[in-house]
């Protein structure tokens, strides 16, 4: 299954999320005119989001997102943790509300 | 320390990313910092580093157009870069001569622009986290990374702008462009004909001024190894599929 959601965050950029999940979370990807450093640290984001269940709270993906920034020291300019976490966890419920 | 600037030049847009990544590699190496100008020639799209390929951008439009499209090393949005529509300017130093903090450097650079404008009779602000503005609408949009200990800012200053032809070549979720559309853009973004009836070389003259103001500089010229690593990265990242499709 895939699932998709975009979102403007504050400040103006948007960011959005593709999902694909079947039992477990088998890829994200985030895409958006955001600013990250170093930009392909993205991928440490990505995986970090992969490494939850798809069930898991905003919460759970914010605090491994967090965690993995913090690890690698990743800057993040406009957008935040929690921007990525809401914007997975739309894909995922927005999945989980379409018609099969 | 002393700035090398490098005077206008016209370049397609993969020989342009290569050109500023060449630099930001010569200046690793101990190159004076470097700031420089272009013009894209033919007229393309770039993209943000982080941003969709065939999300964002009209592919059968731009080919169709002869409109080239490139990923950016820096990120940021989607942006439609008209020959005769902008100047482009990169600035290239070690990260130790700007201030740390992200929103401080943006600020600082942003404001060789804002006195290139002023130069002109233009009264622009910087507006975080990346943008010029000119009566609450930009007029120029800005996007920095910093890599090896080099930041690397480029951005664009728009002289004209065809915003039908922009909504034609980029995705705006729509297939057609209505009037309402290119209001809303022209109700959100301005460009230095709509305060001053300059031409293209006396906004150039005016942001070289603004760029030099109180800099140790000379003007200079790409070295020979730096054309000869621009040359090999357009044709070995910028022009390939693998790079601009990666997302």
């Amino acid at each position: 299954m895939k699932g998709f959601a975009a979102r403007k965050v504050p400040g103006g950029k948007l960011v959005k999320a593709q999902v694909e999940y079947g039992y477990i979370l088998e890829n994200v990807k985030i895409t958006g005119d955001f600013f990250l450093h170093p930009e392909e640290s993205i991928s440490d984001i990505e995986n970090a989001a992969l490494s939850c269940h798809h069930s898991d709270s905003e919460n759970v993906f914010k605090d491994k997102i967090l965690e993995v920034v913090k690890r690698k020291k990743i800057q993040m300019i406009g957008v935040t943790a929690d921007d990525f976490a809401q914007v997975i966890k739309e894909a995922i419920r927005g999945m989980e509300n379409s018609p099969s | 320390m002393e700035w090398r600037i490098l005077p206008l030049e016209i370049q397609d847009a993969f020989t342009a990313m290569a050109t500023d990544e060449a630099i930001m590699e010569s200046v690793a190496r101990g190159a004076d910092p470097t700031i420089r100008f272009w013009r894209w020639q033919p007229s393309a799209v770039s993209i943000g580093y982080f941003q969709s390929l065939t999300e964002e951008v009209n592919l059968e439009k731009c080919k169709e157009m002869e409109v080239d499209v490139v990923r950016r090393k820096t990120g940021g949005g989607a942006v439609f870069h008209d020959f005769d529509g902008e100047i482009t300017y990169s600035v290239i130093g070690p990260e130790k001569i700007f201030p740390q903090g992200i929103h401080e450097s943006y600020s600082l650079i942003c404001s060789s622009i804002v006195d290139g404008l002023r130069n002109l009779g233009i009264d622009s602000e910087f507006k975080p986290i990346n943008d010029i503005i000119v009566g609450g609408k930009k007029i120029s949009g800005n996007a920095q990374t910093r890599r090896r200990g080099i930041l690397w800012q480029h951005g664009t200053v728009l002289y004209d702008l065809n915003v039908k032809k922009m909504f034609t070549l980029l995705k705006v979720g729509s297939e057609k462009v209505s009037d309402k559309m290119i209001k809303s853009v022209e109700d959100r973004v301005t460009r230095v004909l709509d305060h001053k009836k300059v031409r293209m070389e006396e906004l150039y003259d005016a942001l070289v001024k603004g760029f030099t103001k109180g800099k140790n500089f000379h003007f200079g010229r790409l070295t020979e190894d730096e054309k000869d690593r621009a040359k090999f990265l357009a044709g070995d990242v910028y022009l390939k599929d693998e790079w601009n499709f990666r997302r």
